[in-house]
C-alpha cells in the first residue's frame, strides 16, 4: 500500500487521492468474490486490475479534461464509494468467516505450529519483499527509468520522445493496482471488507513514506524502497502503541502532528511547493 | 531539408491581451545549415523554435520536413528528428539521476518497454563518449546529475542530444545562464559537435560576434519577421558594426540590455 503511494507522490509527483477509494476497492472485490466461491487469488487478481481501472480513470481525467489531480483523484474516489457498496451487493460490508483465505491457507501450511501468528508475519514479509523487489526491477528498466525522470523533469521527457500522459496513465494504474491488492489482503487478515476501510490511507501511506525517508537518506532504488517499507512498519506501530496506550479517539491528530513534524524536517517538494511561493 | 511556410502566430486572439508574434516567418533550412538568430527580446526567436520542435502548433501556417508536413505532429513524436536545448541547464537532464541514468535514458527515443537498461557495455560506451567532453565525467558515471555545475550539465545534454543524431537541432541561447568560462567551453563543444556529427543547427544567441563566427547563415527576426537572411561570403565579412547598423536601422525596438551586449 505504501509502495503505491510512493510510486505517485515520489516517483511521478503526483498526489494521488484515489488510494482512498481503491484500497477498499481491493478488500470489497475480493471479500465478495471469496464469498462467491472464487480462490483468493484469482480475488487478488481482480483486485488489481480494479485499482489499474480507478488509477488510469484518475489519470484520465487530469489530462483529457485538465483537472488537478487532486481533484481528479477525489472525483474518482467519490465514484468510487458507490461502485464499492455496488460490489458488495449494496451493502457496507462483507464478512469473510469460515472462508478459504491466503490466511488459512498459510496457516495450513505447516499444521500444528505454536504460533501461527508467526507464519503470517513471515509469509506477509515475503509477499511485501517481492513486491518490492519487482519494483526495484521495474525501476531499472527502460520504462521505469523513463518514468522517474517524468517526475524528475517533466519536460524531459518529452524530448525522449515519449508521450507523458501514457506515462502518467501507466504509472497511476499500477500504483492503484498495488494499493487494491494490499486492500484485498488486508480484507483477508482482518475478515470482512469493509467500504470504509480506506479511511486515511493516503495519509498513512504519506507517512510510511515520510517516516522513511527521514530514518534513510540513501538515495538509491534499493533503499527508496527499502525505507518505504521501514516507514509502514514503524507506522503501524506507533498507531498500534497509541491505540493501546492512548485514547483511540486521539490517533487521527497524532498522525496529522506526526506527518507535520515529518514534513517539517524531509524535503517534500509537491506539498510544500505552495507554502513556499 | 525542413521549411516554414508562412507561419503565422497569435496569442490570445480576439482578447484584448492579443499578442501577434509571428507574422508570416519563411524559412528554408537546407541540411548541414548551421544558422545563427538574433533579434531583440520578444522578437519571436523562442516562439518560432516552439513552433519547430511542436511546443506550440502555429495559428496558421506550414512545417515541412521534405515534403512531408509535420506542422500538427505532437512534440514528443518530432522528439526523433528536432533536438532541442534550452537556456535553462536543469531542463536538459533528471538531476536525481545519475549519469548513467540520464544518457540511458536520451539514448533511445520513443516508447520504451520493460527491457532492463544498463549493462557494463553500455557502461563503457558512456565513458568514451565522456570523455570527448574533456570535463573528466567519465569518471562520475554513478554520480547524481544535481551535483555537476551548469556547464557541464549543459555539456552533458549537448552531448546526449547531437548523440541521438537529430535532423535538425535548436539551441535557444544554451550558455547564457552559465558563467563566461563554462559558456565558452559549451560553446567551443557545440561548434566541434555540429562539425564532426554535421549536424543542422539554429542557434539564437544574444552575443553579436557569437552570431558572426558561428554558422554558415544568420538570420535576424524582429517584430514577428525575419528581416535579414545571409550566409557564405556576406556572411564571413560581417562585421559586429554593420550588424549593430542594421539593428538601428530597423528602428530601435532595441531594449538597453541588447544595446549594452552589441558592444560586446
Ligand atoms: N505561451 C505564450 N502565451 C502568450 N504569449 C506568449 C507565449 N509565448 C510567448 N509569448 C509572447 O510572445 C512574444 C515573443 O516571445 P519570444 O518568442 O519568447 O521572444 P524572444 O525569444 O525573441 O525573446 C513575447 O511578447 C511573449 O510575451
Ligand atoms: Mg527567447
Amino acid at each position: 500500500m505504501a509502495l503505491g503511494v510512493f510510486i505517485t507522490f515520489r516517483i511521478l509527483d503526483f498526489p494521488d487521492m484515489t488510494v482512498d477509494g481503491s484500497f477498499p476497492m481491493g478488500a470489497v472485490i475480493v471479500a465478495s468474490m471469496v464469498v462467491g466461491g472464487f480462490h483468493f487469488s484469482t480475488a487478488l487478481f481482480v483486485a488489481f486490475i480494479g485499482g489499474l481501472l480507478a488509477g488510469s480513470v484518475t489519470a484520465l481525467i487530469h489530462i483529457k479534461l485538465k483537472v488537478h489531480n487532486l481533484l481528479a483523484g477525489i472525483l474518482t474516489l467519490t465514484m468510487l464509494y458507490s461502485i464499492n457498496i455496488r460490489i458488495l451487493g449494496n451493502k457496507s460490508n462483507q464478512a469473510l468467516l469460515n472462508k478459504d483465505t491466503v490466511i488459512t491457507w498459510v496457516d495450513g501450511l505447516i499444521k500444528n505450529l505454536p504460533h501461527p501468528q508467526m507464519m503470517e508475519v513471515l509469509f506477509f514479509f515475503i509477499v511485501v519483499m517481492v513486491v518490492k523487489s519487482l519494483l526495484d526491477l521495474f525501476f531499472r528498466t527502460d520504462m521505469g527509468l523513463a518514468m522517474i525522470s517524468m517526475g524528475d523533469n517533466p519536460k524531459m521527457v518529452t524530448t525522449l520522445g515519449i508521450n507523458g500522459s501514457v506515462m502518467k496513465i501507466i504509472g497511476v494504474s499500477i500504483a492503484n493496482g498495488l494499493v487494491a491488492v494490499s486492500g484485498g489482503f488486508a480484507a483477508m487478515y482482518l475478515g470482512f471488507g469493509d467500504i470504509n476501510l480506506g479511511q486515511g490511507i493516503i495519509v498513512s501511506g504519506l507517512a510510511s513514506v515520510m517516516i522513511g525517508e527521514f530514518i534513510i537518506r540513501k538515495d538509491t532504488m534499493f533503499f527508496q524502497t527499502f525505507r518505504v517499507i521501514l516507514g509502514c512498519t514503524i507506522y503501524k506501530a506507533v498507531m498500534y502503541v497509541g491505540r493501546i496506550y492512548g485514547e483511540p479517539n486521539d490517533l487521527k491528530l497524532w498522525t496529522g502532528l506526526l506527518l507535520i513534524a515529518c514534513l517539517a524536517f524531509t524535503k517534500f517538494p509537491i506539498l510544500k511547493k505552495r507554502a513556499k511561493a | 531539408m525542413i521549411r516554414l511556410e508562412d507561419i503565422k502566430q497569435v496569442f490570445n486572439p480576439r482578447t484584448i491581451n492579443e499578442n501577434i508574434v509571428l507574422r508570416g516567418v519563411n524559412l528554408r533550412i537546407n541540411a548541414g545549415d548551421f544558422i545563427t538568430v538574433i533579434g531583440s527580446n520578444g522578437a519571436g526567436k523562442t516562439t518560432m523554435f516552439n513552433v519547430l520542435s511542436g511546443a506550440i502548433i502555429p495559428t496558421s501556417g506550414k512545417i515541412l520536413v521534405g515534403d512531408r508536413d509535420i506542422t500538427k505532429v505532437p512534440e514528443h513524436k518530432r522528439a526523433k528528428m528536432i533536438g532541442r536545448i534550452y537556456q535553462n541547464p536543469l531542463l536538459g537532464t533528471a538531476g536525481n539521476m545519475s549519469l548513467e541514468e540520464n544518457m540511458v535514458l536520451c539514448s533511445k527515443k520513443g516508447f520504451r518497454g520493460l527491457k532492463i537498461s544498463l549493462n557494463n557495455e553500455l557502461r563503457g560506451n558512456f565513458a568514451e563518449e565522456l570523455k570527448t567532453l574533456g570535463m573528466g565525467l567519465e569518471n562520475r558515471l554513478k554520480d547524481r546529475v544535481g551535483l555537476l555545475s551548469g556547464g557541464q550539465r549543459q555539456a552533458l545534454t549537448l552531448l546526449t542530444t547531437v548523440l541521438s543524431r537529430p535532423e535538425l537541432l535548436l539551441l535557444d541561447e544554451h550558455t547564457a545562464a552559465l558563467d563566461p568560462g563554462n559558456a565558452e567551453a559549451v560553446m567551443t563543444l557545440t561548434r566541434r559537435f555540429v562539425e564532426e556529427y554535421h549536424i543542422t543547427a539554429m542557434m539564437v544567441t544574444h552575443n553579436m560576434q557569437q552570431a558572426i563566427n558561428y554558422g554558415n547563415r544568420l538570420i535576424m527576426l524582429d517584430k514577428g519577421r525575419i528581416i535579414l537572411d545571409i550566409s557564405g561570403k556576406e556572411k564571413s565579412e560581417l562585421t559586429v558594426s554593420a550588424l549593430v547598423a542594421k539593428f538601428k536601422a530597423i528602428g530601435s525596438t532595441m531594449q538597453n540590455n541588447d544595446e549594452a551586449l552589441l558592444e560586446q
